[in-house]
């Protein structure tokens, strides 16, 4: 991987009428990494994409894709990107073979060969009409579309919503194909972190409109674990964890999810509470769910 | 059945604004014509009355019909309208009681000076009017459909046959009863189909989106998922497509202007010669209904049709296809092509959905003009072809302009605003003598129109380039 940024925003915002879904967005993104882009439902995760895309504007901060302003995007540059979208548009009259062939009209480098791989591997009907498929076959033929220029930078936004766990595994096999190339940089959203876990090697948190983490998946990993303290007498109400995400206490025992654990940490509750201490790892979806949790 | 749950199905009208415009714009028309305003309108012949009254009244009914259809559709293609107790029997008690209102309010209001006959012949039309576009709307018989607005477009033009027509209902109050069971018997039957819609019912999924707002994600999803069904159901009969495909893909040439504008014209179906056919087939049996009237006297009619409503015809129907495009001009804008590249595109494409019909257009007034109409009833033919084209080149411009904002009350409003400039401008052409034409004049207006042209292009084009394309 290396260190140039193929993506990078500062402080970008978009507003929807009075209401704003990015409120200062600083992500970079660099070349060859795949990137999970982590979020509830309605904090801006494609909205975020739609800029990077030069769909939608922003309204304040500063883009840049392959380092130009993605609303004026290059031809060159555009030949250069893919995107797969949460809802797929495609001309309904066609056939799967003939938007194959429509679609690779318009790039100066289109791999026929992949694209004729994938619509096999995947069992989509060639000689069928778009209209009539599946929301799943839909999706699988707008990956076809999306991977048969083989671009530098993928978008994906929630790319296997719709397939089938077969179709999903195939999916991932192919994104870690493509992410074996140090030269592609692959940034999508999804809500299955056990997919993100498998393919991505950084992980981007939105929340409230906002990059609220963004490092190397085992960075995460490595700094939100979960406490499990018992001490020797009752807990206080008063009962506080420094960098605690949330807390649990009943009676002596107590469990606390905690981001920045260190020995330090670890060594001071022991002493405090003359209690032990039991560190458990959590997963990716654990650690989404203990930094999203408001109660 | 409570009176809570009457409430709630009345308030699927009432938090539309859809339904509310087309509520508030019925009424209005009936307080226009058949109120105080219309009260005091002495100066016109009762027969000409009856006629404005007729046309004005059925084309608001249909507006209700469509909309009372969609609504029905909305609320009992669904599973919630067998689950939930009392659902059915209260939405079909408000749709009943929505109907029967304005069939009352046209009892009150229809003026007694118009006669038993008449007053009963125009309830009559109403019910059955409300209902069978009802009917249509709801089933998505396409035949249905187009065919009542193509009559009621068609009554416009043909003043002669509307009358006749209204006359003999007039004169036999027994025909105008039957027309009301016939009504009646429409009613009910829809009544009962409703009641026992189910999955396995043809017309269950097929969904009327609501196609005032496009930005609506919803809406986009059931229009596609309608498109679908007419996929699936055409199977093989778009051989055609096929071929067309063959030739335009044919040869490896590189993605100059002209092929990305074949290529476009092929990502819309052609649908420009669809438009183009439209134009041509409505054009001739309005001008063939025309032909039968006399021809001493120049009808209102013939001079509205011949440069205008044509025009208008091609704004309706590009800018509804262009509506429908809109969510595929997100995918088309990732394209290689740079973003002032792709609007130039997009404007050649709609000079190209809008080029056929516009000849169709000039060649049916220069043939009509030419060949059919008496001599020197219409005037000379390059004043019209002149203020044809600049109407297409004015409508070209404003059409890039207003699709832009993916919203069809802006259409709808702009389309008007063209019918009104369009208006005035034949209405001065033809109250001015010769020396309208002068070179002079001539020159002027001809420095207007592309001035015009010019500056909303140019707005468009910048609209265009700052447009969110999702």
């Amino acid at each position: 991987m290396t260190s140039e940024a193929v993506i990078s925003t500062q402080q970008v915002c978009r507003r929807f009428g009075n209401k704003e879904v990015l409120r200062g967005v600083d992500l970079a993104v660099p070349r060859g990494s795949v990137v999970g882009l982590l979020g509830k439902n309605a904090t801006g995760k494609s909205t975020l994409i739609k800029c990077l895309l030069g769909l939608l504007r922003i309204d304040d901060g500063t883009m840049r894709v392959f380092d130009e302003d993605p609303w004026w995007l290059s031809a060159d540059s555009k030949a250069r990107l893919g995107y797969v979208p949460q809802e797929v548009s495609l001309y309904g009259w066609m056939r799967v073979d003939q938007i194959i062939q429509y679609t690779a009209a318009f790039y100066p480098r289109w791999n026929s060969a992949l694209a004729n791989r994938l619509v096999r591997q995947w069992e989509l009907p060639p000689k069928d009409r778009v209209a009539p498929l599946s929301p799943g076959q839909l999706q699988k033929l707008a990956i076809v579309l999306a991977l048969g220029h083989e671009p530098e930078l993928l978008l994906l936004d929630e790319p296997v919503g719709a397939l089938d766990p077969v179709a999903r595994r195939d999916f991932l096999r192919t994104i870690l194909d493509i992410a074996g190339s140090e030269t592609r940089t692959i940034l999508f959203s999804t809500h299955i972190t056990t997919d993100l876990e498998r393919v991505a090697d950084r992980v981007a948190i939105l929340r409230d409109g906002r990059i609220v983490f963004h490092d190397e998946l085992d960075v995460l990993k490595d700094s939100v674990k979960r406490l499990r303290i018992t001490a020797a007498r009752e807990l206080p109400a008063s009962f506080a964890v420094r960098g605690s995400l949330r807390m649990e206490v009943a009676g002596q025992s107590a469990l606390v999810a905690v981001r920045n654990v260190g020995n330090g940490l670890i060594d001071e509750l022991r002493a405090t509470w003359d209690a032990t201490v039991d560190v458990e790892d959590l997963s990716l979806e654990d650690i989404f769910l203990e930094m999203h949790h408001d109660g | 059945m409570t009176a809570d749950q009457l409430r709630q199905a009345l308030r699927t009208y009432t938090t539309q604004w859809s339904c509310c415009v087309a509520g508030i714009l019925w009424l209005l028309m009936r307080f226009m014509w058949l109120g105080p305003c219309g009260r005091r309108w002495t100066d016109v012949p009762a027969s000409e009355q009856l006629y404005i009254i007729m046309t004005s009244l059925q084309m608001f009914n249909l507006l209700l019909g469509m909309m009372m259809g969609s609504m029905l559709k909305l609320q009992f293609a669904n599973p919630r309208a067998r689950l939930l107790p009392g659902f059915r029997a209260a939405h079909l008690v408000v749709a009943g009681a929505i109907v029967g209102a304005a069939i009352a309010i046209d009892a009150v209001l229809i003026p007694a000076w118009s006669g038993y006959g008449a007053q009963l012949a125009l309830l009559s039309l109403t019910l059955l009017v409300i209902v069978a576009t009802a009917w249509s709307s709801y089933s998505m018989n396409l035949v249905g459909f187009f065919l009542i607005p193509s009559l009621m477009v068609a009554n416009v033009f043909a003043r002669q046959y509307t009358m006749g027509l209204f006359q003999a209902l007039s004169d036999s109050p027994i025909v105008s009863v039957g027309i009301a069971c016939v009504g009646i018997a429409a009613m009910a039957a829809l009544g009962v189909r409703l009641w026992t819609l189910s999955e396995e019912m043809p017309e269950y999924s097929r969904q009327m989106p609501d196609r005032w707002d496009f930005t609506s994600r919803a809406g986009n999803r059931s229009w596609r998922r309608l498109e679908a069904q007419m996929f699936a159901r055409s199977g093989n009969q778009s051989a055609l497509c096929d071929v067309v495909f063959r030739l335009v893909l044919r040869g490896n040439t590189a993605m100059g202007p002209l092929r990305r504008l074949l290529f476009r014209q092929l990502a819309g179906g052609f649908s420009s010669l669809s438009v183009m056919t439209g134009v041509f087939v409505v054009m001739l049996i309005v001008l063939w209904l025309q032909s039968w009237s006399p021809q001493e006297v120049v009808e209102p009619g013939q001079v509205f049709f011949l440069p205008i409503f044509p025009v208008q015809l091609v704004l309706g129907m590009v800018g509804g296809m262009w509506l429908r495009r809109w969510p595929y001009l997100a995918p088309e804008s990732l394209w290689p092509l740079g973003r002032r590249d792709f609007v130039r595109d997009l404007a050649r494409s709609l000079a190209s959905d809008m080029a056929p019909a516009a000849g169709a257009h000039c060649a049916i007034i220069i043939v009509w003009l030419e060949l059919c109409s008496p001599q020197g009833l219409l005037g000379e033919l390059p004043p019209w072809l002149a203020l044809t084209m600049a109407q297409y080149a004015v409508a070209y411009c404003l059409m890039f302009w207003l699709v832009s904002f993916r919203r069809l009350w802006v259409l709808l409003l702009g389309s008007l605003a063209v019918s009104v400039i369009s208006g005035a401008l034949v209405i001065a052409a033809l109250a001015a003598d010769e020396r309208f034409w002068s070179p002079v004049n001539l020159a002027l207006a001809i420095f207007v129109t592309a001035l015009a042209v010019a500056v909303v292009y140019r707005l468009a084009f910048r609209r265009w380039c700052h447009v969110d394309l999702d």
